[in-house]
């Protein structure tokens, strides 16, 4: 595997980590808050906590696959501050989902 | 409850404590001058392994268990918010935790060399195996409260 193209791929697997995470987060609060998408993850994959983490895994594979074959010298961000988005993504989204779960305890 | 169950349950558990352990491993060792690259490798991999495998046993006690014989009782219970608030959050959050695991072991696997000598790389990996290590231990702890609210 040539640098360069090693290069792309890591920051692919990076970047496209960063857009699985905010999916997760986003379809979280989404399908709670609108019954009929969890009722749609619920009888396409048995169970909606299946669903995310089915849709997840192939959203993942699909964007760094298409990050990797897009035909730039580079993937758009540098591995370190792809690294530090990531971080963040994750600190932001572990917040959104737990206040957004302490909202909904609340509320009813 | 089944054996097949029991045996989830405990998987489920064992392994999220090993991979948390490993993921401290890696985190704590970059801080190091002189990088174990080795020793970090070794651990980037057992840990995402353990996650993956956790995942796996923590969601067939989840689907197939929790949802009818466990959620009615918490939420029925003393303390309903351990189900509400505590085990939503958690596993939401947990669904992180292994494509983290992967960005670590594929960084680790493909850049091990350069992280010795470039110090951005380096306070970004190590920022990585930080929240790795501190989520896995939230959710473990997570798991702590939800148990202590099934006996109430």
């Amino acid at each position: 595997m040539n640098s360069s193209f090693k290069n792309k791929l890591i920051n692919a697997f990076v970047i496209s980590a960063i857009i699985t995470l905010i999916f997760i987060t986003a379809i979280t609060v989404i399908a709670d808050l609108k019954p009929p998408l969890k009722n749609w993850l619920k009888d396409n994959f048995n169970h909606h906590w299946i669903g995310k983490g089915v849709l997840s895994v192939i959203l993942f594979t699909a964007i760094t696959i298409i990050i990797a074959l897009i035909p730039k010298k580079t993937a758009g961000l540098k591995l370190t501050s792809a690294l530090l988005y990531l971080f963040w993504t994750t600190v932001l989204g572990t917040f959104v989902i737990f206040g957004f779960f302490i909202y909904e305890y609340l509320k009813h | 409850m089944s054996l097949i169950l029991k045996i989830s349950l405990a998987s489920h558990v064992i392994l999220g404590i090993i991979a948390i352990i490993f993921f401290y491993a890696v985190w704590l060792n970059l801080f190091k001058q002189k990088l174990n690259l080795k020793l970090l490798k070794f651990s980037s991999l057992t840990g995402l392994i353990a996650f993956l495998l956790s995942w796996l046993t923590g969601g067939y006690y989840y689907v197939v268990y929790y949802g009818n014989a466990v959620r009615p009782g918490i939420k029925g219970g003393q303390f309903p918010w351990a189900h509400t608030i505590v085990m939503e959050a958690k596993e939401h959050i947990f669904l992180f935790l292994p494509f983290l695991a992967a960005i670590s072991f594929i960084v680790l696997w493909f850049f091990g060399q350069t992280i010795a000598t470039d110090a951005k790389l380096k306070k970004g990996l190590l920022f990585i195996n930080a929240v790795i290590a501190v989520i896995g231990t939230a959710i473990a702890l997570s798991g702590i409260i939800i148990s202590g609210a099934i006996r109430q």
